[in-house]
């Protein structure tokens, strides 16, 4: 099998959005964010893509739980405590082509702007009816064939009295809704504005009004009929992918957080760039919850890493193989918590002291700063238990990046070796940052050079073959920035004609050459924050670099999402490290100006090595 | 309306062929008179559509020249103008066909997709008629090198007309025809970003070169999908070519919403169109910088191309009996 292959199949096996509910569960790894989502409380998810939110939505849903509750009385351990949904969940799903496709009605001159907005309200609720129905489905067990037809009978009756003949079971109301909208398809697509006209003054009045309104009606309706079947007796509508939905439907959405009340409940997610403006006057914290799926500490997200891992690990190689036994420590990444004084870190024969005496002979301003912290450059030993951890700790990663990269002359080593600080299980999981698509999509990637039979307590998969595949991971990721599809405004010279590709670039170049160039400092520049008064273009490439996940936003450990870019700090995503010769440390910020204005130096790359990236 | 109920291979238009109207673009291009030189004495009545901009520019002035000797109607377009070319199309279908066995040409050769497409919709909105023959031709330009830089995407969606509208509840099946622009087919699939691709190139194609400038374009492609994914598809003969995406939609579509999507030669984009329908969600989508470029003449190769199809008033389940072009011998497959 090829390294293609499984990369291919990786991407259609880790989407949840097309995994069924109950394979959802299968493969589910309860986060903290479920918690806060299981609330009685509207909420919003915030992540990039593959962050894991359709994951989360799904396993509200009650097929999801029916199939994580047979799996608890198989293995009880893994999360006996998981808070649990107590409101019947119905996920109204979204994705790219349905939504580029309704939105595509609007551009139509043929339709024009206010029947597009009514044939989308139409179909929004036609797709919304139907995942009703097949929630309710499940809620109707096979002797409640009576219960279903005098739901759908009244539904009908009161929504849909132009439909001829009458559907009397669920599936037969899913059928009408899908040929209807096959109706609107063929009208819609053969333009004649005359026609489109007629069919928009045919549509239920009712189907293109508040978007909740339908779904709600028939909830309702169960509700009267037998709302004691009802989980909690509350319904929650997970609506996916906000940010790619028609914005009057956002707008909607996002309203009814205030205007909603129990029994009914919006959970909605969206991408980190979230359109604060459109709430109005729904208020964060108290009218909703606000949940974020980014990590700007990458820290962060390694206990939930290791367990993915982990159970990946095993269902792939045997009971007892673990991600540290597979992939190996990283090197140079130490735990957060890790006590140096508890290792023989920094000894005279430690690896580390080696490396800094190396570069310390290199470059004299690491050797002046060890100087100035009482350290002799030549012997760089200390039993200061607090200098150890102040200084030689925390300087550690910036002096094997410049030992991986620059040779004994300070100038680019040639990119023949991915050096081997790209590798070992702390690294794989901060490259990930926690996006679950991107962990098993690359342990995927890793199980090829995998030297099956190996003893399990070695390291099975070589630094070097890591470092490799990390390598590709991140151009591929790069890749898929540069092609994406920004869409600018403003007239064609006022333009930067750079893709998201360019900007994360030149942001990393800037960064990357700082980090090996300037003088060796303690405290380094590795973030930037937007500053005001950049181009529109550059925020709209930002904006769409958030949503891919190729930016991160840095905050407290508790972090709320900025009200708007322009201040925000952020760093480049640790995946496109090995890319670009960056550390997996964040540090501190300086303007993105001041980045982007750097072109200059830039220049020592192309000077010294013809492929960066 | 009509629906296409059959089509055939046409590897020559010779001096035989009679056509009751044809259909050509004035452009710039030299290209854009080569298929009416071959053609145009077979038809009593000429329609061109002609850009409205670029007037001056190549092969403008000598091109309209020329149609202008044949007795052409000129009708001014915009080149992206949809309700524009909707008029015209609907016109033309209108005007001085037999409502049975007429006989079309069309040249798309210096056509916009926005032209062909709005032909393709005016054949499937047709009530007049009950049958037609459209031939579709194709002259392929001289090969020129590709953009040097990477321009940024900013528009991607459906063709006004072609699109599938399907609820999401199942997943994406992109269908794409490679060309030699970077970024842009991988534009499309971090998009979509479907569970199933197809990429496809034209090889053998007009030169060689195109298919090496094709490979080194979409290297990012090559680095996201499955290699085994790719195929190769005869330029020359877009009759196993419509037979492929005919057979792929099929399949692709018993699991998945389809889009397809061409970055390629324009008889790959005219062939998504005519495939895309004979299915009721197949979509079909563009992507692009959204930026006008400059005019770049382009030269004939010399070798047209050209496929017949007979559209005719839907016949019921009348493409369940599509046959398989690998094990039928006849040119013409009936349904």
């Amino acid at each position: 099998m090829t390294e293609a292959k499984d990369r291919s199949r990786a991407s259609r096996a880790f989407n949840a959005r097309w995994l069924s509910p109950a394979e959802v569960a299968e493969n589910f790894v309860p986060v903290p964010a479920f918690e806060e989502l299981v609330s009685t409380h509207h909420a919003v998810l915030l992540g990039p893509r593959g962050s894991g939110k359709t994951t989360l939505l799904k396993m509200l849903t009650r097929r999801a739980l029916n199939t994580w509750s047979t799996l608890l009385e198989e293995d009880p351990e893994p999360a006996a405590n998981l808070a649990l949904p107590s409101f019947e969940a119905v996920y109204l799903p979204s994705d790219v082509r349905w939504s580029i496709e309704l939105s595509a009605l609007s551009d139509d001159p043929a339709v024009g702007s206010e029947p597009a907005v009514l044939l989308q309200r139409f179909l929004v609720t036609a797709s919304s009816i139907q995942a009703v129905a097949r929630t309710l489905s499940l809620l109707c067990s096979k002797d409640d064939r009576l219960l279903e037809s005098e739901v759908v009978k009244e539904f009908v009756v009161n929504n849909w009295s132009l439909r001829a003949p009458a559907p009397a079971t669920l599936t037969q109301l899913s059928t009408a809704v899908t040929v209807a909208s096959n109706q609107i398809r063929g009208v819609v697509n053969r333009r004649n504005a005359d026609d489109i006209a007629t069919l928009v003054s045919r549509l239920p009045k009712d189907w293109t009004s508040g978007a909740l309104d339908v779904p709600i009606l028939l909830c309702d309706i169960f509700n009267r009929h037998a709302g004691h079947k009802v989980r909690g007796e509350r319904w929650a509508f997970c609506f996916d992918e906000l940010e790619i939905a028609p914005p009057w439907l956002r707008q909607e959405l996002l309203v009814s957080l205030r205007s909603v009340t129990q029994p009914y409940l919006l959970k909605l997610t969206g991408t980190p760039v979230f359109p604060l403006e459109a709430l109005g006057s729904a208020a964060r914290d108290h009218d909703f919850k606000q949940i974020m799926l980014w990590h700007g500490r990458a820290h962060d997200a390694r206990p939930f890493a290791c367990q993915l891992a982990s159970r990946f690990v095993r269902d792939h190689f045997g009971p007892d193989a673990t991600p540290k036994g597979i992939f190996g420590h990283s090197s140079v990444h130490e735990e957060a918590d890790e006590e140096s004084t508890s290792s023989a870190k920094y000894d005279r024969d430690s690896r580390e002291y080696k490396d800094f005496v190396k570069l310390a002979k290199r470059d004299d301003s690491f050797a002046q700063l060890l100087h100035e912290k009482g350290l002799d450059p030549s012997d760089p030993f200390t039993k200061n238990t607090r200098l150890k951890d102040s200084l030689l700790r925390k300087i550690r990663p910036l002096v094997v990046l410049r030992l991986a990269f620059l040779g004994k002359d300070n100038r680019l080593r040639s990119r023949r070796k991915v050096p081997e600080l790209y590798s070992g299980i702390e690294v794989l999981y901060d490259v990930c940052e926690g996006n679950p698509r991107w962990l098993l999509g690359l342990i995927s990637d890793l199980n090829n050079p995998c030297r099956k039979g190996s003893r399990r307590s070695e390291v099975v998969v070589s630094p070097q073959a890591q470092a490799e595949i990390l390598l590709s991971f991140a151009r591929r990721f790069h890749d898929e920035l540069t092609a994406r599809t920004v869409r600018q405004s403003g007239e064609e010279e006022e333009r930067h004609r750079w893709t998201l590709g360019d900007l994360v670039g030149n942001v990393a170049k800037a960064l990357s050459n700082r980090l090996l160039f300037s003088p060796f400092s303690l405290d380094p520049v590795g973030t930037f924050r937007m500053d005001q008064g950049q181009p529109p273009q550059i925020e709209k490439l930002v904006e769409a670099g958030l949503d891919a996940g190729a930016f991160i936003y840095v905050g407290g450990r508790k972090q709320v999402t900025p009200n708007k870019l322009e201040g925000s700090r952020l760093r480049l995503s640790y995946r496109l490290a090995p890319l670009y010769r960056l550390p997996l440390r964040s540090y501190r910020d300086v303007i993105l100006t001041s980045l982007l204005e750097q072109r200059d130096d830039l220049d020592l790359f192309s000077l010294l090595d013809k492929d960066p990236t | 309306m009509l629906s296409i109920s059959n089509i055939r291979r046409t590897p020559s238009l010779g001096p035989s062929e009679s056509y009751d109207c044809c259909l050509f673009a004035s452009g710039y291009e030299a290209r854009a008179t080569a298929v009416a030189k071959e053609v145009a004495k077979a038809s009593s009545r000429k329609v061109v559509w002609a850009f409205k901009d670029h007037l001056q520019a190549g092969h403008r002035v000598a091109n309209d020249e020329y149609f202008r000797t044949l007795s052409a109607d000129f009708v001014s377009l915009n080149a992206n103008d949809d309700d524009a070319a909707d008029r015209a199309a609907r016109s033309l279908l209108s005007g001085g066909l037999p409502q049975s066995g007429g006989k079309i040409l069309v040249d798309i050769s210096s056509m916009t997709r926005c032209w062909y497409a709005a032909v393709i919709r005016a054949l499937m909105g047709a009530s007049s008629l009950s049958r037609l023959e459209v031939t579709f031709a194709y002259m392929p330009g001289a090969y020129r090198p590709p953009p040097e830089t990477r321009s940024l995407n900013e528009i991607v969606g459906p063709v006004h007309g072609f699109a599938g509208l399907a609820f999401p509840d199942a997943s994406s099946a992109l269908l794409m025809g490679l060309g030699y622009e970077p970024g842009r087919a991988m534009g499309v699939l971090a998009e979509i970003d479907p569970t199933a691709t197809l990429c496809l190139y034209a090889d053998p194609g007009a030169d060689e070169r195109f298919i090496d400038d094709v490979m080194k374009a979409n290297e990012d492609l090559a680095r996201a999908v499955d290699p085994r994914t790719w195929g190769k598809y005869p330029l020359h003969d877009p009759f196993v070519t419509f037979h492929v995406l005919d057979a792929a939609c099929n399949a692709l579509g018993r699991q998945h919403q389809v889009v397809l999507t061409s970055n390629g030669p324009k008889l790959f984009g005219l062939l998504c169109f005519l495939v895309a329908t004979r299915y009721r969600d197949v979509s079909v989508w563009r992507i692009s910088s959204g930026e006008a470029g400059e005019p770049v003449d382009r030269a004939s190769s010399g070798n047209l191309h050209a496929l017949t199809t007979i559209w005719s008033t839907p016949m019921p389940h009348a493409h369940d009996r599509w046959e398989d072009p690998a094990l039928e011998s006849a040119s013409e497959v009936l349904v």
